[in-house]
This record gives C-alpha cells, structure tokens and sequence, in this order.
C-alpha cells in the first residue's frame, strides 16, 4: 500500500507563433518586415518615423562572467546593457532608458550592423486593445563587420500604437541580445524546408 | 521640461515596481504556487511558449498543472508604457531572463515579460499582471 503523492512532471508542449488573429497576423508581420529591412540597412534614420515621440527604449544583455566582460563577445552591447537585477545606480538605469525618437533613433543607429534572418523570427502577440499592441520577436541575427558575422539570438518586446496608414507606431521597444546556441547556429540563415503545421513554421517564410 | 519631468517619475516608479515584482513572483511561482494567479488580473492573459490561456480560472488550472519549479533571474529591464497606448492607466513593461528546472525536466532558458498595470483600493495601490509572455530559449531544439 502506498500513498498517491505523484507530483507532475508533464510540460505542455511547446508551439510556434501565437498571433491571435488574422488580422493583428497580418498587421504584425508587414510591420517587422519593413522594420528590419531599415533596421538592417547602412542608416537607421530611417526608423525615425516608426517610433512615437516620446518613444523609450533599452537593451540588455546575460551576466557576463570573466575578468573582462567589455571585451566579452557581447561586448559591443555591453555598456548599454540595462540589467536592473546588477546595476544599482539610479542615475546610469535612467540614462540607459533612452527615451524621445530622436534618442531612441541614434542609439538604435550606433549598434553594430546587423542582418536579421526573418525565417527564424517566433512572434508571440501578448496583448492588444484598440490602442495598443504588445508583441515578442524571438530570432536570430548576425553581426556585420565583424570577423566571422557572430551569430546572436534576441528576444524584442515592441508595444505599439495604432499609426498612419493602419501602420504601427512604437512607444516602448525593449531588446534582450545573448550568444547563440549551436543549435540555433547551426540552423541560422538555412533556406528553410517545407515544414509540417505542427511544428516550428518560420513565421515570415515566404 | 514638464514631460521630462514625469518620464523620470515614471521610470523611477517603474523600477521600484519590476523590483518588487519580480522577486515576489518568482519566489511565489516556486514556493507557493496556489497563490500565484492573485499576481494576476481577472481578465489577465498568458502566453505560454506559444499557448494562449485567459482568465483566473483558466490559469489557475494552468498553473497547478505545471511541475515544481526553480527559477533563477539573472537579468531584467523595465520601462513605463506610454500613457497614449493605456489610456492613462500606469502600466510598466518588465522583462525578465534566467533559467528554470521544471522537475523531472531539463533545464531551461527562458526569456519573459509582462504588463502590469497599477490598480486603486480604498485602503492601497496594487500592481497586477495585465498580460505575461514565456518562453523557453531552446525550446525548439
């Protein structure tokens, strides 16, 4: 005779994309597709119309261990990096929040180069109301002008307002740049095979 | 000058709510579960590494089907949410990165993040969750 003290041990499965309906679908994936065809271009600036003018706007990066996180590879991110959990200093958390387009633009614009692989984008539509939209971009990138182009994976939390022309218009955009996995390396930038429904679909493939 | 004045109020605020959040709900998530979805909105919504759950009841069978956890935060950001987007409502963006063991799994990445909006009581001022977002980082491997 035992006692029945079995503790669960099931996750539920993990899915592709959540982009609650066709239209916010459609909407969302037009949007990224322009955003990163500026954003991956020579000149920023371009995004100077994506964003509200009160717009903020951070980045962070993973706890980067060793003597010398500067020169770490994340180390092009690292001075901006707004970790909240190891910086303590109210006055460095306020000015790595950078806030006003004009800001949130030349801070995007002095970020290494990059060239997103769209077909890795996995977008998750958390919130939506007839004046805002909140939706994660996870994916990988590569760094341009670098030796070798690293390969990097983000998480970008974009919230948004309705804008011209049923476009989007930013107001918080918050980035979160780590190493790749070999995995997600390995996969990186591979013309994508026709994929059953239930697993992974690259959300931009073509 | 006025505008920037309340940025900075509002990011300070921001900062003191993502700190007090997010270790209260991470040392509730892993210690006392049940009381979990009163982190949350009625209506709050979750999307959890890819599947929609909405509502206390929904979530509150959600959350009692999830293993025992330990969770580990090692980076987080915030941001105030533009006024324009919640109609005036305070609402703070807060991300969070760490790693979780779910029992009888493998350890995870996970990246996640939520909108908690700030609530008036007769007798105090509460933050609650509006929507929450998870994901594993190598989920898909």
């Amino acid at each position: 005779i035992t006692f029945d003290v079995e503790t669960p041990t099931t996750l539920p499965p993990c899915k592709g994309s959540y982009l609650a309906t066709d239209n916010i679908k459609a909407i969302v994936l037009r949007f990224l597709q322009q955003y990163y065809a500026i954003y991956d271009g020579e000149d920023r600036q371009g995004l100077l119309n994506v964003y509200h003018d009160e717009a903020c706007c951070s980045l962070s990066i993973p706890i980067v261990s060793g003597p010398n996180p500067a020169r770490s590879s994340l180390g092009d991110y690292f001075t901006n990096s707004r970790n909240l959990k190891r910086l303590r200093d109210p006055a460095l958390r306020f000015k790595l929040l950078k806030h006003k387009r004009l800001n949130v633009v030349s801070f995007l614009n002095e970020l290494p180069r990059t060239q997103h692989d769209l077909n890795s984008f996995v977008v998750d539509v958390t919130a939506q109301t007839n004046t805002l939209l909140c939706f994660v971009v996870n994916g990988v990138f590569k760094v341009e002008g670098q030796s070798n182009d690293p390969v990097r994976a983000f998480t970008r939390v974009f919230i948004a307002v309705p804008g011209n022309e049923a476009g989007l218009l930013l107001v918080n955009d918050q980035q979160f740049i780590r190493n790749a996995s070999t995995d997600e390396i390995r996969k990186a930038f591979a013309t994508p095979a026709p994929t059953p429904s239930s697993s992974p679909v690259p959300v931009l493939a073509p | 000058m006025a505008a920037s004045y309340d940025f900075k109020t509002d990011a300070d605020l921001a900062s003191r709510a993502a700190e007090g959040f997010v270790s209260l709900y991470y040392e509730t998530f892993d210690k006392r579960r049940r009381q979990l979805t009163k982190l949350y909105m009625d209506t709050a919504t979750l999307v959890w590494n890819g599947n929609p759950i909405s509502g206390q009841e929904a979530l509150i069978e959600f959350f009692e089907m999830l293993p025992s956890s330990e969770f580990q935060v090692t980076t987080f950001d915030c941001q105030p949410v533009h006024e324009q987007a919640t109609q005036g409502q305070k609402t703070v963006l807060v991300v969070t990165h760490g790693s979780v063991k779910f029992e009888g799994n493998k350890p995870h990445y996970f990246n996640q993040n939520f909108l908690l909006t700030l609530h008036t009581y007769p007798s105090n001022r509460l933050w609650k969750i509006a929507s929450d977002c998870f994901r594993f980082q190598d989920w898909a491997s």
